[in-house]
């Protein structure tokens, strides 16, 4: 632990906000997204169901006077879904000036990925929204770094800008 | 005669002397109705000849009387004398009336009813003549009495005396000649009678002989018969030649000659089939006692196997009795162990209740620790956000991260301890729990094996009590094997003496030769017995259906010969 706190400290004493990613394990898979895009991290709160939202959108959250609408990672991701449990976090991001809060099962760490251990996605074939911007190696893990703007489409930010 | 031959031989004999008395009836009437008239004739003749003669002699001698005492009266010169003379002549010469009325009763014939009118012709010229002289002497002319008496009278008297003097020959000469006439009836018939009587006699033989003779031959026959069937010759040919008693007899002769027949035959077979039945039996003796010899020893053998038996079912039982209470302790040895386990089970319940009360710690602790991390990854953001300026930020999140790594890897380690604790007092909880079920199951196991134990116990007592009854039987068995080893053997003394009994019977019935028609002695029987014992059964089963006595005749290749003879005629 004490390794990549130096790591970091080494890169946070680089540079600012880049190639630094917060992990999050969704369904056993380790998911990073970039830092600079993250607002907070939160436990799971009570969440209040709000209608006509796609699946994915559980409801909205109540975080100091602040609502903010959150989404389950996994539903996005066509993942079966899980009930939510002490360890699921949800995680606030700031999108284009759209708080989003992400349900995921775990947070994992701040992690420094540079970019040469980012690699380029598999070729889907245009299935999906390409959330996935990268790949990053972390000695033999691999996470995949999401693209935070492609995670909300754009008749969700249609309904959240309407919201 | 065949009727007369069929008369019963009561009604022979009746009829035979009713015959012999009837002739001796005819010639009993026959001497009767001659003695009768011989009677008659004779009593005729003394009437008509003896008496009459005697009345005229009566007659003669009156008149003589009366010629005395009419001389009397002329002689007598007493009036009273003469008078009473008179009157006695007067009673005489009724006298003489009388008698010569009484004579006249007798005359027959013509010619002496003219004699014997001249006689009292005479008599009553005699008559006036003697009373002229009657009255004469009375009245006392004595002397002319005695003139007229002296011519007339006398005269009258003399012829009056010679005409009864003739009558008195004549009727002599009759009563002779009707005498001898007489005789010579009866001695003809006297003839005849004896000639009669020896007729009749001879017949009456004939008869007796001819009726004893029918009765005595065939009884004779029937007695020669009776002598040949005693002698054993049982083929007598009986004749019926009538139908009396005798012709009866005959015909029961012949029926009994047949029962006879049929009955020693029947008999020669079961004096056979004895013979050869006591063969087997001797036999089947003689293997019945090596049976018994067999069985013997097999009860020996199987005392010996029993007492084994008796003694190891004892030591079971007494083995049985130990194990059980050796199950009984260790029941309660694993009784022990189950209080033990169940308390040992409480103990484990109690730490793992202990166990959670720590986890549960440590879930708070782990709480905190992931409070921490996200409170330090927040700042770590916060941090990142704020760049330059957020570099000791960055640090202090990062140490508050290590921290809270530490505490989340020490309530980790923890609750894996924790959490190994709990498996393993679960697991320890298992096994208490297992063994305790395998202790319950020993002890379920132990009653069971108790129970089972008592009721081998008990078995093995109920099979003393069953060795010992089989022991009990078994002796009885070896008794009556004894007893039939005896008896046995008697059985064989006996079926031997059935044997010399079957011989003697056959010897007995060896003496009868049976009519000759049936072809096949007694020996071919002893070949021909199975079929003839089938033969029997099927008779006795066949009760009425079919006459037996034929059949058993046609199954031992007996045939009796129809005779068509007059003798069988009668008989079909």
């Amino acid at each position: 632990m004490s390794e990549s706190f130096r790591e970091d400290m080494a890169l946070m004493e680089e540079d600012s906000q880049k190639d630094k990613y917060l992990t999050f394990i969704v369904d056993e898979e380790c998911f990073g997204i970039e830092i600079r895009y993250v607002t907070e991290i939160i436990g799971m709160q009570k969440i209040t169901s709000v209608p006509e939202m796609p699946d994915f959108v559980r409801g909205i959250v109540n975080l100091r006077g602040k609502i903010i609408p959150v989404m389950d990672v996994r539903l996005r991701f066509n993942k079966p879904f899980r009930e939510y449990m002490e360890r699921t976090c949800i995680i606030v991001i700031d999108v284009h000036d759209l708080t989003v809060g992400l349900i995921v099962d775990s947070v994992a760490e701040v992690i420094d990925i540079p970019s040469s251990d980012v690699a380029a996605p598999p070729d889907l074939a245009n299935r999906g929204n390409r959330f996935v911007k990268g790949i990053g190696k972390v000695g033999a893990d691999v996470k995949l770094l999401l693209d935070c703007e492609k995670l909300l489409t754009d008749h969700e930010v249609e309904q959240l800008l309407n919201s | 005669m065949k009727w007369f031959k069929n008369m019963r031989i009561s009604a022979k004999l009746i009829s035979s002397f009713i015959l012999v008395s009837l002739i001796a009836g005819i010639m009993g009437t026959v001497g009767i109705y001659n003695m009768w008239k011989v009677d008659k004739e004779y009593k005729g003749l003394y009437e008509d000849y003896g008496v009459s003669l005697g009345d005229l002699g009566s007659a003669g001698i009156d008149f003589n009387r009366n010629r005395y005492r009419l001389a009397n009266m002329l002689l007598n010169d007493d009036q009273a004398e003469k008078e009473r003379l008179a009157n006695e002549i007067r009673d005489i010469e009724n006298q003489i009336s009388l008698n010569l009325e009484e004579f006249g009763g007798t005359i027959r014939s013509e010619e002496n009813r003219r004699k014997f009118q001249e006689l009292q012709q005479k008599f009553e010229m005699f008559k006036t003549s003697r009373d002229r002289v009657m009255d004469l002497a009375l009245s006392g002319r004595n002397g002319q009495a005695i003139e007229l008496l002296n011519t007339e009278t006398a005269v009258l008297a003399s012829a009056a005396n010679d005409a009864l003097m003739e009558m008195f020959d004549l009727r002599k000469t009759n009563g002779g000649k009707l005498s001898r006439q007489l005789s010579e009836q009866t001695n003809s018939s006297m003839i005849s009678m004896v000639v009669t009587v020896i007729v009749m006699v001879v017949v009456s033989i004939i008869l007796g002989v001819l009726v004893s003779r029918m009765i005595s031959k065939p009884v004779n026959k029937l007695v020669a018969s009776a002598n040949q069937i005693a002698d054993g010759d049982l083929n007598v040919i009986v004749e019926v030649e009538s139908r009396d008693e005798v012709g009866q007899l005959a015909l029961a002769f012949r029926k009994m000659s047949d029962n006879l027949n049929e009955i020693m035959g029947n008999i020669q077979i079961a004096a056979d089939q004895v013979a050869s039945g006591a063969k087997q039996i001797s036999d089947l003796s003689v293997s019945m006692s090596q049976g018994a010899t067999e069985q013997a020893s097999s009860v020996e053998q199987l005392t010996a196997s029993i007492e084994e038996i008796d003694s190891q079912t004892r030591q079971n039982a007494q083995t049985s009795n130990e194990a059980n209470e050796i199950a009984e302790a260790a029941k309660q040895n694993a009784l022990l162990g189950n209080n033990q386990m169940k308390e040992m089970l409480s103990a484990m319940d109690e730490i793992n209740d202990a166990s959670q009360n720590i986890s549960k710690i440590i879930k708070v602790i782990d709480e905190i620790a992931f409070q921490t991390n996200i409170l330090a990854l927040n700042a770590a953001v916060e941090a990142a956000r704020a760049g330059q300026h957020g570099k000791g930020f960055a640090v202090v999140a990062e140490e508050v991260r290590n921290l809270a790594a530490r505490s989340a890897n020490a309530a980790r380690e923890t609750t894996e301890l924790i959490e190994g604790s709990i498996r393993k007092v679960e697991e320890g909880t298992k096994i208490a729990q297992e063994t305790a079920n395998a202790l319950q199951s020993i002890v379920d196991d132990v009653a069971r094996v108790s129970e089972l134990i008592s009721n081998i116990a008990t078995a093995s007592n109920e099979q003393a009590i069953g060795i010992s009854q089989i022991n009990q039987g078994i002796m009885q068995v070896s008794q009556v094997v004894q007893t039939t080893s005896a008896n046995l053997e008697e059985g064989a003394t006996t079926s031997e003496e059935l044997s010399a009994q079957a011989n003697l019977l056959q010897e007995q019935v060896n003496r009868f030769q049976l009519r000759k028609t049936k072809t096949g002695s007694g020996s071919s029987l002893d070949e021909l017995s199975p079929e003839l014992m089938e033969l029997f059964e099927k008779m006795s089963r066949n009760k009425g259906n079919v006459p037996p006595v034929s059949e058993a005749k046609a199954a031992a290749a007996q045939q009796t010969k129809i005779d068509l003879n007059d003798y069988e005629f009668g008989k079909y």
